[in-house]
């Protein structure tokens, strides 16, 4: 015992956490902790700081000395890797610091280790799609971990639920995410026309760290093989000049008007609703019955300013 | 020197009226609901301030109407201080489009052959058929008409440069369109036209002596008696850029006016909630990052006694009161325009985005689910109700909580969107993410109350892409939907409606002097612009016409 700190041995030293450890964690994230010793009225610089679950994850030392207290500087301690409530001890062992000898202390501390979870992109569907034929999606996955999921399957089910195509997704994120691992699944058509509700299922097995499973749905329209070319003109009502980059729809068929105000579409025989859409302009639409190669003309109204303009 | 401005006959002043004197012809005349007049009690002793500095004429505010009152002033011989809470003048107007509803005929009209009138002037704009002009009072709108050459020929002989009329009538005029500015060269803070009008006139006003205090902000304006007598002077506080008080502080004495410019309320939740309770504080008013428009001027009037006038125009959902807004940004209205090198650029944090077809995006809410038709016009007020609706946060039950627009990489193609800084604040106002869930819990922003449920988005944007193909919106008939939100990465983007600008404030009558809740006169006091209630014109036409009247009103007064 130096004669400076008397009764230093037999201090009681209790330890605390800056901050509480989150009641659930994701397996294998890295928790942030900082240990503060009180009940000590002198510097422990050097003091040595363990934190054990099985066994010990992570060692520490004290590095600043406050009004009060010790503290360590932040330091990172990783999750467990298996789903499930533990308990880590933070210890102070026994040790001397400067000449003094302190005895052991612990707090533990419990927390619960979550699966990261899974979401779905699914893009490049084509749509409509004709029926009898072939057609391929992407498919995208991502780990809330950010974790590499390359290897891992994707299952496309049609609309009763029946398996139609998988794809196993690959090693490279896609351009412009983080991390969205992906994969083209080549799919066989619907025999049947009509809008299609599919899904697709990420079974998150077999991955280093537990992941939940997740799906999502996406949707075409499966048409007939078209034969009719079908010419739509868009003009401004009353001044009937053409009007160029205006969104055409035929039915599930998608097109843009070029600079001449003219938007060309092959389609199937049948009843249409032709719709066209430019901002700043009223909506219009019409019904037309294509039997044949048709040129079809569609006049837009210019909104009032009133109603477009900001200011 | 210009004459006095035309005043209509009417309603010109309400002061030395008692009740018992007001006939049934008169008090329909005058437009004014006068009710129990009591008895004014004695001036009490004058309030002890110690000046610090003493002027003729106090102008709080250097917008539209503040720059105009001051030379109007400073032209009939005042002595003029303006304050200004900003580090630069120019306020609302700045920011502004530049144009003014002015006509009655001028020489620019006439060359272009438009027949327009002071009569045809008044009769557009108190047009009762139409919300807009239902509810203004008759009298200032008569003033303003009869204003309007006048004010035309008075503006150019200060230095404002006409560009042109606009193509198309708006608002409520039919006769006349709405004349422009032309542009201030090399403007550093906005490409937006308004510094036009607002540049030269600092240029005229200050070859006129007038000395404009920057970032001094109005704390009071002191009063004879809390109640009664006249205006003396104002408190202000030297403000940092951020309008946080420093310590100095200073007592300015006016010996013959006041005159309120402070840009309207659109800026404080709390005084424009008082109008319509929906517009709570996540709804930004439009440029607050260079004017707050925080209600000062009003709020300080009230305290001593001052009306509003005319709070009906303030809720009149005829005008584009609220807009939509762009994007990305916190202060979000459309028609923010600042450059990254603006000196307000570090309030504004980002430039925003413009959405041009919103084929491109869908709009959801707080809980992550579609509300309305995206294509909504600026001016459908059926999508305001919609966007400002309760969603469920049991702590705040009027607003409606964040709107968001939803959007994937195809989007940010066919709109040649930047989405990087300083086009997009990631601060809390713009997020990325790689799938539609994972967006959902990305955003994390001050009014948005709980996390985003991730599956309520997802299903949204599936059940939308469905509409794509089937072609019909089956929940809120968007016209025909054009384009899926499909491929990564996908974009969450601040878009909650902007509020544009107030139309109501102080009461005041035809000379712009402040009315009180009795009627009467609040002598040496006056207000313009948005400050002041009355007439729901937006713009800095009527800013310019009462800021005048006010300026030459006040330098008349005795000392």
């Amino acid at each position: 015992m130096s004669e400076d700190h008397p009764a230093a041995g037999l201090a009681v030293l209790s330890l605390k956490l800056a901050e509480p450890v989150p009641a659930q964690v994701p397996v294998g994230a890295e928790i942030m902790l900082k240990v503060r010793v009180s009940g000590a009225a002198c510097d422990l610089s050097g003091g040595r700081i363990e934190v054990a679950g099985e066994e010990i994850v992570a060692r520490a030392e004290l590095v600043a000395f406050r009004d009060n207290f010790n503290e360590t500087a932040a330091f990172t301690v990783t999750a467990p890797v298996r789903v499930g409530g533990f308990t880590w001890t933070i210890r102070f062992p026994p040790q001397d610091i400067g000449g003094v000898s302190y005895r052991e202390c612990a707090l533990p501390v419990s927390s619960r280790a979550t699966p990261h979870h899974t979401s779905l992109a699914v893009w490049s569907v084509p749509s409509p799609v004709r029926v009898e034929g072939g057609f391929s999606i992407t498919v995208g996955a991502k780990s809330s971990g950010a974790c590499a999921l390359g290897g891992a399957k994707i299952e496309v089910r049609n609309d009763t639920g029946a398996p139609a195509g998988q794809g196993i997704l690959g090693d490279t994120p896609w351009p412009g995410t983080g991390a969205l691992y992906w994969t083209d699944v080549a799919l066989a058509s619907p025999s049947r026309e009509g809008l299609q509700r599919w899904s697709v299922a990420f079974a998150a097995t077999d991955l280093e760290l537990p992941h939940l499973s997740s799906s999502a749905e996406f949707s075409f329209t499966a048409v007939k093989p078209p034969e009719h070319g079908v010419t739509v003109k868009v003009t401004e009502n009353r001044v009937a000049t053409p009007v160029a980059d205006v969104q055409v729809a035929l039915g599930p068929y998608r097109a843009a008007t070029d600079k001449a105000g003219s938007a060309y579409i092959v389609v199937p025989a049948g009843t249409y609703d032709l719709a066209v859409w430019k901002s700043g302009f009223g909506a219009a639409s019409k019904i037309v019955e294509i039997t044949a190669d048709l040129s079809v003309q569609l006049e837009l109204l210019r909104l009032p300013e009133e109603l477009t303009a900001w200011d | 020197m210009s004459k006095s401005p035309v005043e209509a006959g009417p309603s010109k002043d309400f002061e030395n009226r008692p009740s018992a004197a007001i006939d049934r012809r008169s008090f329909l005349a005058s437009g004014a609901a006068v009710v129990a007049v009591a008895e004014a009690p004695a001036v009490q002793a004058a309030e002890a301030v110690a000046w610090d500095r003493e002027v003729d004429v106090i102008v709080i505010g250097a917008g539209a109407g503040g720059l105009v009152a001051a030379i109007a002033a400073r032209e009939k011989g005042a002595s003029v201080v303006i304050v200004e809470k900003n580090f630069d003048i120019g306020g609302r107007a700045m920011m502004s489009f530049g144009g003014l509803y002015i006509g009655g005929g001028n020489r620019m009209q006439k060359a272009k052959g438009v027949e327009d009138s002071p009569d045809r002037a008044f009769a557009d704009w108190s047009r009762p058929e139409k919300p807009m002009g239902r509810f203004s009072d008759r009298a200032l709108v008569r003033t303003w008409a009869d204003n309007n050459l006048e004010l035309f020929d008075w503006l150019e002989g200060h230095g404002i440069k006409w560009d042109a009329y606009r193509g198309a009538p708006d608002r409520l005029d039919r006769n006349r369109t709405r004349l422009n500015v032309a542009r201030w060269p090399n403007e550093p803070t906005t490409p937006a036209r308004g510094s036009g009008f607002v540049r030269p006139l600092e240029k005229t006003a200050r070859q006129m002596g007038i000395e404009i205090l920057l970032q001094q902000q109005m704390t009071k304006i002191h009063r004879e008696s809390p109640f009664v007598g006249r205006v003396t002077g104002i408190a202000t506080v030297e403000v940092d850029e951020w309008y946080r008080p420093k310590t100095r502080t200073m007592n300015i004495r006016a010996r013959k006016g006041i005159i309120i410019a402070t840009g309207g309320s659109a800026g404080n939740p709390v005084f424009r909630t008082m109008f319509d309770v929906r517009l709570t504080e996540e709804y930004q008013a439009e440029n607050s990052e260079w004017t707050q428009r925080t209600g000062d001027g009003e709020i300080a009037a009230m305290e001593i006694g001052a009306a509003l006038g005319a709070t009906a125009c303030q809720t009149t959902q005829d005008d584009n009161l609220i807009t939509k807004g762009r994007m990305g940004k916190k202060s979000n209205g459309t028609i923010t325009e600042l450059y990254p090198t603006s000196p307000h650029f570090f309030r504004a944090r980002a430039l925003g985005l413009v959405v041009k077809d919103y084929q491109d995006v869908v709009l959801v809410k707080e809980n992550g689910l579609r509300f309305y038709d995206e294509t909504a016009t600026t001016r459908d007020y059926e999508y305001y109700a919609a966007a400002l609706a309760w969603t469920g946060d049991p702590k705040k039950f009027n607003g409606g909580g964040p709107i968001w627009a939803i959007f994937d990489a195809d989007a940010v193609a066919r709109e040649e969107w930047d989405v990087s800084p300083p086009h997009v604040d990631p601060e809390g106002y713009f997020f990325s993410a790689d799938t539609i869930e994972e967006l959902a819990g990305r955003i994390v922003n001050e009014y948005q109350w709980r996390p985003m449920p991730g599956a309520n988005l997802r299903k949204s944007v599936e059940r939308y892409n469905s509409f794509v193909d089937s072609g019909a919106d089956a929940d809120f008939k968007k016209p025909r939907p054009m384009h899926k939100i499909a491929k990564p990465p996908f974009y969450a983007a601040w878009h909650t409606p902007a509020l544009h600008d107030s139309y109501t404030g102080i009461r005041i009558n035809t000379s712009a002097e402040v009315i009180d809740l009795r009627g009467k006169v609040i002598t040496g006091l006056y207000a313009c612009g948005d400050s002041a209630g009355g007439f729901g014109q937006h713009g800095i036409c009527r800013a310019a016409t009462f800021g005048r009247i006010a300026g030459f009103h006040a330098a008349a007064q005795p000392s």
